[in-house]
Parts: C-alpha cells; structure tokens; sequence
C-alpha cells in the first residue's frame, strides 16, 4: 500500500512517512521556521523552499465535524456514518481524520489527542476526546 | 481591449433541453439539442457559429460538436476546468475570443446526465486528476463535494450562529421561486419548514438533501456576440457589462480547511473586485443576483462577500425577504440550482437573461444589473449583465 511513497525529499512523501511510523510529520519552513499542511514546494508565509520534516504533537482542537450519511456504497470506501473531524494541532497545523469509534458526541471545542488508525485498508490520523 | 458599455459583447440567444431525473437520451444529443435551440432564440444559423467553449469535464467537445452540428471552420475552442466554478469564465472566455477580433459568434454550452449517468453525489468515478487535489480528504472518505465542502460550512454556520431554521430559509425561497417555473420539477408545489426539517440527512449536522442542488440531466446553451453581429427580428439583448474569473492565493476544491480565515469566498472576492471594476457598480446598485448555489449555506457565504449584509445581519436579512423577489437583493429567481436544475451555473447563466429580455417566470420590475456567478470555495468566476 502506498509503497510509491519512498523518499521524504518528495514533500508530498512526508506525512505518509509519518504515519507509517506511528507519527504526524509535515513540513516546516527552514528559512521562517513556519510548520506547514498540506505540503507544498514553496512556503506560503516566506516563499522560501528549503524546508525539514518534522514531527508535531497530536493534541488539538476539533474545528469542525460531519457525520456523511450518504452516499452508502460498497466503494470507494465513502465516510458514511462515521465522524469526520477537522482538527487544529497545537503546533497550527490543521488535519482530516476520523473520530475514534465508541468516541462520545464530538463538539466543535473539544481537545482530541490524535493517533494513527484505519480507514478501510488506508492510514489516517484518528481522535479520541481528551477528558 | 476592455468591456464598456458601447463594444460589450451580448448574448443573442439562450436554449436549454428538459431540465429531467432521466433524459433518456445521451449527452452528445442533449448539447446538439441545446445549442441549435440556442441559436434558433438568436435567428442565427449553425453555420454563424466560430467558436464553442465548455468544461473539460464534459463529454462533448468542440471537435464532436463541430462535426455533428456541420459547423464551419472554428476560430475559437476552449475547454475550462474546476467544473462550475468557471460557469461564467466560459462566458469570459467568449468575450475575450470576440474583444481580441478571434471570433464573432461564440456557443458556450454544458450537457450532461448528471443524474441517470454518473452522480456527483455519489463520489463515484472520482478521477486520477481530481485526486490530486482531494489527496488529503479522499483517504478519510470524504468522497462528494457535499462531504469535502460540509467541514468548513458546518464552521461557517457555527460561528455565524447559523441555524437549520437560517437554511430553510434559503430554501424556502428557492422553492417559492420555482413554483412559478415550469422548468422546475418543482412547479405549483408547496414546500414548508416541516417538510424540510423533515428530509433526510446528506451529512449530518449541516446538509439534508434538499440543501443540495438537483443532480439532474439536462443541456444548455448561450450564444455570445460581437456587438455588430445583427441578426434580423432578435429578441432583446443581454449587454456583457463584465466577466471575470478568480483563483485567490490558496485556492482549493472545496476544502478552504486549510486557510486561517474557513468562514469566506476569497476566490469570489477576487472575481467581484474585477468586476465592479470592470462595470464601475457596486453590490448596492444590482438588480438581482443569480449566485452558484451548490449548497444552501453558500447563499450566505456569498450574500457576506458580496457586503449587502454584514456576517450579524445576514440571518435576519433572508429571514426577512431580503432575497425574494420584492427584497433588497432578489436571489436565484428560476428556484436557482437548489430548485430549478443543476447544470454547473449554465441555468443561472440562462436566467439571467430571461429577467433582461422580460422573460422570467418570476419577472424582477428592475433588470439594470444583474450579477451572475459561478461556483464558489474553488476558482471561481462572474459575469454582469445589463439591458442592451
């Protein structure tokens, strides 16, 4: 699965890396020192190109979240009735990922801890609450 | 080259097949079936024609379309991406084809059987090209616009303290519109807030299916001109005052998760600073606005863009008419794509020339302006047009 992502000279390569390694690892800009998500050749804040993978903390914040209830197809493998959060990591980074299942009623507000989980055969970031 | 009022292009002609569930027929006769009655509205014939533009997402081409309408030699094709959202740069795209002297009599055109064929709502036979942008929503299975774009709304609508009452609102209008419309499958029904709290959940807490346009099957068609094409006994003209298109400094598809601000339309804001520049209006002086209503809560998102209410005002600016026929700003008067058809803004394109020429189911008594834009929280365009 995803074996094409073999070099983390490729930034796109970079937070696939990480999860395979148990982690959240995006870009940060060498030059501004910014931390960046979804990767990208040139930082948006400097528009500088050197930059170094790095690994960030898992907490956040949920920013927002969906239950899709529709479409409810064998495949591709649609979201359906599973929470989908838009999390915001401490580090100012925002990522897509799944609320863990057995999770309590997901709120905008809520501080998650993130962790790499399964959506189908695919490695995402998935949430659980923090108490 | 520029747009003014004395060498605008104009719209000539307008043709549409059955807004339908099920056309019966394919997608290369529906745009055959558009265009010709398209140019039949203008009192043109095909062989005026010497430019067509569409969406690189649909099915026929100008080279399919030059051979199975015997079209003349072509001086201008075109074909646009980012689906709807460039609903109005094809019209851009014509105009800029007529300014620069490359061609006079331009179709542009979208067909398609976006409800017997392939669904959009069903995130089936997404391509290789459109994972490219959706890499990081894809592997969670966000698969359909309604899933991508529902992250950001339902943060829209939280910190807007937007309700599901604000959305049937938005709703509701469109319906009231459409019920005049006999293009609507919609046409003489009634539809209440019951019956909309009562519809089933697409993604829950922010979209039930009637907050998503009509999948529908259907062909549409405009013909563009030099302002000296002149045919004999036309119907009045639509005047292109402006059209403009726009990709702000990190543009996505739908998934503006990414950008500090989640709650506007940067890429509309780029396409409206163009265009009031182009026409020297403003938000205040429109007649009407036909606004790319994928999703109720983008009326909201664009009516804040556009400034007609501020982000405090907007709930009780719709809740109060403000949209409707007799409001400050009349919205999507065919029923827009929520009600009337989804044909990526081609219908709206269409409806706003029916309110120049008199022709609307839902006739506005002021068409001095009227915005037209195309699908928003992507690249995305716009078009003004004014009596001719």
């Amino acid at each position: 699965m995803n074996d094409h992502w073999t070099s983390s000279s490729d930034p796109e390569a970079v937070f696939q890396e990480g999860l395979i390694n148990g982690e959240f690892r995006v870009q940060k800009c060498d030059s501004c020192a910014v931390v960046r998500h979804p990767p990208v050749r040139y930082c948006a804040a400097c528009g500088q190109p050197d930059w170094s993978a790095v690994s960030v903390s898992p907490v956040g914040t949920v920013i927002s979240w969906v239950i899709p209830r529709r479409p409810n197809l064998p495949a591709p493998p649609a979201a359906t009735n599973q929470v989908v959060v838009l999390v915001e990591l401490e580090q100012g980074i925002r990522l897509l990922g799944h609320m863990a299942s057995g999770s309590s009623a997901t709120a905008i507000g809520d501080q998650v801890q993130g962790s790499v989980g399964h959506h189908g055969d695919v490695l995402i970031p998935v949430f659980r609450r923090i108490p | 080259m520029k747009f003014s009022a004395s060498s605008s292009p104009v719209i000539l002609g307008v043709g549409h097949t059955e807004y339908s569930a099920n056309s019966g027929r394919s997608e290369r006769q529906l745009a055959t079936e558009a265009i010709a009655a398209a140019i039949a509205d203008a009192n043109l014939d095909l062989s005026d024609i010497d430019g067509l533009v569409t969406y690189d997402l649909d099915s026929n081409d100008p080279l399919l379309l030059s051979n199975d309408l015997a079209l003349p030699d072509l001086k201008w094709f075109s074909r646009l991406s980012y689906g709807g959202g460039q609903a109005c740069a094809t019209a851009q795209d014509a105009c800029l084809a007529i300014l620069s002297g490359a061609a006079r009599v331009v179709v542009i055109y979208r067909a398609a059987n976006m409800r017997s064929g392939q669904r959009f709502g069903t995130g089936e036979g997404t391509t290789a090209e459109q994972l490219r942008y959706l890499q990081w929503s894809y592997p969670v299975g966000l698969l359909t616009p309604g899933h991508m774009g529902s992250l950001w709304m339902h943060r829209y609508l939280h910190e807007r303290n937007l309700t599901a009452d604000d959305l049937a609102h938005v709703v509701l209008s469109s319906r009231r519109y459409a019920a005049n419309n006999p293009n609507s499958r919609y046409f003489k029904q009634e539809f209440s807030v019951d019956d909309y709290l009562a519809s089933p959940w697409v993604v829950e807490p922010v979209l039930r299916t009637p907050d998503c346009c009509m999948e529908t099957d259907g062909g549409a068609a405009l013909v563009i001109c030099h302002p000296d094409v002149d045919p004999q006994r036309g119907k009045p003209k639509a005047l292109l005052r402006g059209a403009a298109r726009g990709m702000a400094k990190g543009s996505s598809i739908l998934q503006n998760y990414y950008r500090p601000d989640i709650c506007g339309f940067p890429d509309l804001k780029v396409v409206l600073t163009q265009l009031w520049e182009q026409t020297g209006i403003s938000a205040r002086e429109l007649s009407a606005a036909i606004i790319y209503d994928a999703f109720s809560p983008f009326i909201y998102v664009a009516l804040e863009e556009l400034g007609v209410a501020s982000p405090s005002e907007i709930s009780g600016f719709v809740a109060s008419g403000g949209i409707d026929l007799d409001g400050t700003l009349p919205v999507n008067t065919n029923g827009g794509q929520l009600s009337e058809a989804y044909l990526h803004g081609f219908n709206g394109m269409i409806e706003a020339v029916r309110q120049i020429r008199g022709e609307s189911a839902n006739q506005l008594s002021k068409t001095d302006h009227i915005l037209v834009t195309g699908g928003p929280a992507l690249a995305t365009s716009g078009l003004i047009l004014s009596p001719g």
